[in-house]
């Protein structure tokens, strides 16, 4: 057996702050953080930069998501507009 | 220091300043995207009263009348949209900051705050229709549309409430939006009497250079003809909508900036320039 595949390996630093140990490597990027630079986000470790992407995905899904609903309320009331401008007009008309 | 009070009067001025002397191509624009919604209605409202007791006769043809009316009121929200913007941009920025801005960004809109007023709009839209016939509602429901339109520029999170919350919140102060109300209320009959007026008056010149007398446009173009009743007071409502609109968003922005101090910053500013200036 090789002695050398038995050396332990050389810690690996912070990406952000060289004289601090990394904890553990970013998913997205693979960058090593440090315990304050990492977040765990469903589990798995998140630097602050991939969290902040991540964040800002979910908030453009969600705002995607009300706008749509916006849209399709928009419609209803449209349709309500047009069948309530018809019955209030023929009943006015018929009254006056 | 005291600040002066903020009065229907001097919202006026500002907002005859703004439409007629700074903006009178988003007002145009304005009046443009309009027509189509303003003549729609008045064709409905013409059909409704020709078809009378027989109204109800004819709900498929009247839908599809209705149906374009809904289809109108898009592009006229639009206008609106680009017009309380164009107004909001020229207080801000000056005249001469607005007119340097690309045509492009003149028209565009952010589409999460176009959509969510198109929503408050269509809400506003769909109140009235269900009011109307209460007449009280009416100057109620003018002015909850306007400042709709007022506020425009200040959507930035869509939402169903949000942008109903951001109107009533922005109704301040009553007194000044209850004073343009009553103001633009006698500002209707006035413009109608003198758009009908004017077509009376180039009818008469049109006899005077032919030397016809009693033609068809006389009897056309009178208050006994109920056709061009409707569609004087549709062009009415044309020609008072920019200055509605521009009082509003003049109200809102003034009421804010006294809120939130961006009044006395602004005048502590013009007096420090004007003292360098002196000094220099």
């Amino acid at each position: 057996m090789d002695l050398q595949l038995l050396r332990p390996a050389t810690p690996t630093r912070c990406f952000n702050h060289p004289d601090r140990p990394a904890l553990a490597i970013c998913v997205d990027c693979r960058r090593p953080v440090c315990q304050a630079c990492s977040t765990l986000w469903e589990g798995i470790h998140c630097c602050v930069d991939c969290l902040a992407k991540r964040r800002a995905a979910v908030g453009e899904r969600r705002d995607t998501l009300r706008l749509t609903l916006l849209t399709l309320g928009t419609f209803a009331l449209l349709a309500g507009a047009t069948i309530l401008r018809v019955w209030i007009g023929a009943v006015l008309a018929e009254v006056f | 220091m005291i600040r002066t009070r903020l009065t229907t009067g001097a919202v006026l001025d500002a907002a005859v300043d703004l439409v007629s002397r700074r903006l009178p191509g988003p007002a145009g624009l304005l009046i443009l995207t309009s027509l189509p919604l303003r003549f729609l209605e008045a064709w409905l409202a013409n059909r409704l009263i020709q078809l009378g007791d027989d109204a109800s006769d004819h709900v498929s043809y009247l839908t599809s009348l209705s149906l374009l009316v809904s289809a109108a009121l898009i592009p006229a929200i639009w206008g609106r949209a680009v017009f309380a913007r164009s107004c909001a941009l020229a207080l801000s920025a000056g005249g001469e900051g607005f007119h340097r801005l690309p045509l492009r960004d003149r028209l565009r809109l952010p589409l999460a705050g176009f959509l969510s007023y198109l929503y408050a709009a269509t809400f506003f839209e769909l109140l009235f229709i269900a009011t109307e016939w209460t007449l009280v509602a009416i100057p109620v429901l003018a002015l909850l549309t306007g400042l709709a339109a007022a506020t425009s520029p200040l959507e930035d999170r869509p939402g169903f409430f949000a942008s109903l919350l951001r109107v009533a919140r922005n109704a301040r102060p009553l007194g000044v939006l209850a004073g343009l109300t009553t103001v633009f209320l006698f500002a209707l009959p006035v413009a109608f009497i003198n758009l009908s007026a004017l077509f009376q008056i180039l009818v008469w010149a049109a006899g005077l250079m032919t030397g016809a007398t009693d033609s068809w446009w006389q009897a056309a173009l009178s208050w006994y003809n109920q056709q061009f009743v409707i569609l004087a007071v549709a062009g009415a409502m044309l020609l008072v909508e920019p200055f509605w609109i521009a009082s509003l968003v003049v109200t809102v922005r003034q009421a804010r900036a006294r809120q939130s101090g961006e009044d006395l910053a602004a005048w502590f500013d013009a007096l420090r320039n004007r003292g360098q200036e002196e000094v220099a």
